[in-house]
């Protein structure tokens, strides 16, 4: 069992958590209430919406496809990126999200779920796809070489069409108003 | 060029309501005073009516659709679409009330997003774009048919159509059809240079019937199947296709341009028999070339089939992202998705297409 230990300090509270296989902790005081999810510490859970604006999704028969129609950048998640997906879409906060994924892979284990759900987090939130509307900010998470096992650990991300956007932006017009080709 | 469009002082700046409306007040005017050769086409179900204003010489900007062409006036004109050329008109064309720093990303017009206004304007062909969904009426304006770029010529109108289609339930898609007639059609899905091309136009050699093979119609009427339906007849071949099929290159059309990439195929003018104007959908099907010397099928999934359609169609046509992806989602939501690995014999994919659709004809039945 990897050894975890978190910390929380301010002027008042110390404690030290050791490998627990799963916990929850409740701190209750009248500024502070955090919960303990298996491996990731945070003070506040999280709760994250579709950035939308140039963004369009949507999921079919396990996978969630995901088109930047700005950056011409597209993006798919599949294997447990696609029960997350619907669950972000029903607005449930971090701290559920690996019990409600494991719904959909029972055999997973809680802890790799957890770390596999958190980093395909990071990576939607550092795409710009996920914004994140309340909590603790989110930590890039390595992955462990375990978690190779759960499948559809990674948001795979597609460039090949970026060239169909890679047209000159429009910046000279004729004396008409009109937009012109740049002269080469 | 003189300066005839009309430069409106900042201070009175137009809405864009008021602008469209100008517009279309100034398409009228220019018909009342030259009346202008007007066309219909059918695409799906709908009736679509086009005008050549100042008797612009545009009809071979539609040439590529010619197959789709009524010779009489339908009994109901669904929507009509403007052909304005510059350089026949006297008419001064309104210039662009916002300056140039207002353009959207992809030339769309600010104000012009939608859901009752579109419009863009497109720099590779420099044509202006616009569309009104309350008047069902749309513009294409550009400076001179004979110098638009020869890809224009081989699948016009397609944003305008993707626009005025919005709200129904057919869709434009940057996608290749094939089929047999009786038997239903085959959609072929992927980025360009994924084999959709010399997929759809292998099989034309071998006598499939042939749908489209960069831009088709589709649709999910309530209570049917998933339909194809033909926009443009002409297909699209390039260097590699070309060195495959040098039988099709040999039929291919004078180039327009000297820098002309890809050689143009008339179906209608060499296969008549050939052209499929609408049919059934069996199948999306996901190409993707090798190098060996045959071509396979396996099954797939109807996620891989969205990834393989939805990026390419969205990025070619724009406006109403979330609508059309919900109706790309639809559709392949309605078929079964196959991969199809297309060997470098241009006749083994053709009869793997063929047997498929008369096998899966008497499975359905």
């Amino acid at each position: 069992m990897d050894h975890r230990r978190s910390r929380f300090c301010n002027r008042n509270v110390r404690f030290f958590l050791n490998d627990i296989d799963y916990y929850r902790s409740r701190f209750c005081n009248q500024r502070v209430r955090f919960f303990l999810s298996n491996g990731v510490f945070m003070s506040n859970p999280q709760q994250f919406q579709f950035a939308g604006g140039s963004l369009v999704a949507d999921q079919l028969d396990g996978e969630v496809v995901i088109v930047n129609l700005d950056s011409g950048v597209y993006y798919s998640l599949t294997g447990v990126g696609a029960p997350l997906w619907q669950a972000l879409q029903e607005g449930v906060e971090s701290s559920q999200l690996a019990r409600q994924v494991a719904t959909a892979f029972p055999e997973s284990n809680l802890e790799q779920l957890t770390r596999v759900i958190n980093r395909l987090l990071w990576q939607l939130v550092e795409e710009g796809i996920l914004s994140q509307v309340s909590g603790d900010a989110l930590c890039a998470v390595a992955p462990a070489a375990e978690d190779a096992a759960i499948p559809g650990g990674e948001l795979l991300k597609y460039s090949d069409m970026q060239e169909l956007l890679m047209l000159d932006p429009i910046h000279e017009v004729d004396n008409t108003g009109w937009p012109i080709k740049p002269q080469l | 060029m003189p300066d005839r469009c009309q430069r409106p002082c900042q201070e009175n700046r137009a809405t864009p309501q008021e602008y469209a409306e100008t517009i279309f007040a100034l398409c009228d005017q220019s018909a009342a005073q030259r009346p202008p050769p007007l066309c219909w086409y059918q695409l799906g179900s709908l009736s679509i009516e086009v005008r050549l204003l100042g008797q612009a010489q545009a009809q071979h900007l539609l040439q590529a659709m010619a197959h789709q062409r009524l010779f009489e006036p339908p009994q109901k004109v669904d929507y009509r679409i403007e052909i304005w050329e510059e350089v026949s008109q006297d008419l001064p064309f309104p210039a662009p009330y916002w300056q140039v720093h207002e353009f959207g990303e992809r030339g769309e017009l600010p104000g012009f997003v939608g859901p009752q206004l579109y419009g863009r304007y497109d720099l590779g062909s420099e044509t202006l774009l616009l569309y009104d969904q309350n008047r069902r009426r749309a513009l294409y304006w550009c400076r001179q048919v004979e110098k638009l770029p020869y890809w224009e010529f081989s699948f016009p109108l397609r944003q305008i159509l993707h626009w005025l289609l919005l709200p129904t339930p057919w869709q434009p898609l940057h996608a290749a059809a094939v089929g047999l007639p009786e038997k239903g059609a085959i959609l072929l899905v992927g980025p360009s240079g994924s084999g959709k091309s010399t997929t759809s136009l292998s099989c034309l050699e071998e006598g499939l019937g042939y749908v489209g093979d960069d831009f088709v119609l589709t649709g999910l009427p309530e209570a049917t199947n998933p339909l194809t339906s033909s926009l443009y007849h002409w297909g699209k071949l390039t260097r590699d296709g070309m060195r495959r099929l040098p039988s099709l290159a040999q039929l291919s059309l004078p180039m327009r341009q000297a820098d002309q990439e890809k050689a143009i195929v008339s179906v209608l003018d060499c296969w008549p028999e050939r052209v499929m104007r609408q049919a059934t959908l069996r199948a999306i099907m996901i190409p993707q070339l090798h190098d060996a010397e045959e071509s396979w099928l396996h099954p797939s999934s109807a996620g891989a089939a969205l990834r393989a359609l939805a990026p390419t169609t969205l990025m070619t046509l724009s406006g109403g992202g979330a609508q059309t992806m919900r109706k790309l989602r639809a559709l392949c939501a309605a078929l079964p998705a196959w991969q199809l690995g297309v060997g470098q014999n241009p006749r083994k994919v053709a009869l793997l297409l063929r047997s498929w659709l008369e096998k899966e004809h008497v499975t359905a039945q």
